[in-house]
């Protein structure tokens, strides 16, 4: 799946999803949780607490 | 966006080229060196496509240049000219109709790119976080003022006349507008977890 399409997906930009991936911008619980939705899976699955 | 890498780095140096020309054969002077910064942004902005957001980074960095260089020009002439309101009143209103056709050409060029301005939690998250700093240095600024005005009062002195106090108070506003779009820029590059 492409950044776009994901980010399509969950409602945010590009850049955003860019961000998150980088580690330089946690997401909302609305977005972290609509982006384990779009992979079929748990928060903790995808997010982790550092 | 719909202008190519390429586009921007030659327009970029084209322009780095014509204005430092111009301003080594002519000398100082603000339109020159505004080209000259908006040279190296579009150059930059070639150079760095894939890293930089063009919709959000780009006219910041444009506004951030546009605001230095032009009113870094006003006060530098009001200060150096403190008797010459009426050049003084004329240069504010070149510099406010200057800087509103800068913004009007860079966003349009932007809308026109075809990616839109969205906006999303980050940037809102970003224009927050950013506008804690602006207005730490507003409110810095005015009590400063305020300070000096007091003073002024007990000491029964004139350091300053009305039409140096307005323009160090709209001093402060600017230094304020540009420390937020600092702030903004910082955190779109570092990420706002670390900055």
């Amino acid at each position: 799946m492409s950044q776009q399409a994901l980010a399509d997906a969950v409602g945010v930009t590009r850049q955003t999803i860019i961000a998150i991936e980088k580690n330089k911008y946690s997401p909302s619980l609305e977005v972290a949780f609509k982006i384990a939705q779009v992979f079929q899976c748990s928060v903790e699955q995808v997010f982790s607490y550092q | 966006m719909v202008v190519r890498s390429g586009t921007l780095r030659w327009l970029g140096s084209s322009l780095v080229m014509v204005n430092l020309a111009m301003l080594i054969y002519w000398g100082w002077g603000t339109l020159f060196l505004l080209g000259l910064g908006f040279g190296c942004v579009l150059c930059a902005a070639g150079w760095w496509a894939d890293a930089i957001d063009l919709s959000t980074e780009v006219p910041l960095l444009v506004s951030l240049i546009g605001v230095l260089t032009i009113f870094g020009n006003y006060f530098y002439f009001v200060f150096t000219n403190p008797d010459d309101i009426r050049a003084g009143l004329l240069q504010f209103v070149g510099a406010v109709v200057l800087l509103i056709i800068i913004e009007v050409v860079t966003y349009s060029l932007v809308a026109a790119g075809g990616s839109g301005v969205e906006t999303d939690e980050r940037d809102r998250a970003i224009r927050r976080a950013a506008s804690r700093w602006g207005y730490g240095v507003l409110v810095a600024g005015v009590w400063v003022l305020i300070g000096q005005l007091v003073l002024d009062v007990v000491f029964e002195r004139v350091v300053l006349g009305g039409y140096l106090t307005a323009n160090l108070l709209f001093l402060v506003f600017i230094t304020a507008e540009l420390v937020e779009l600092l702030a903004r820029l910082m955190y779109y590059r570092l990420g706002i977890n670390r900055a």
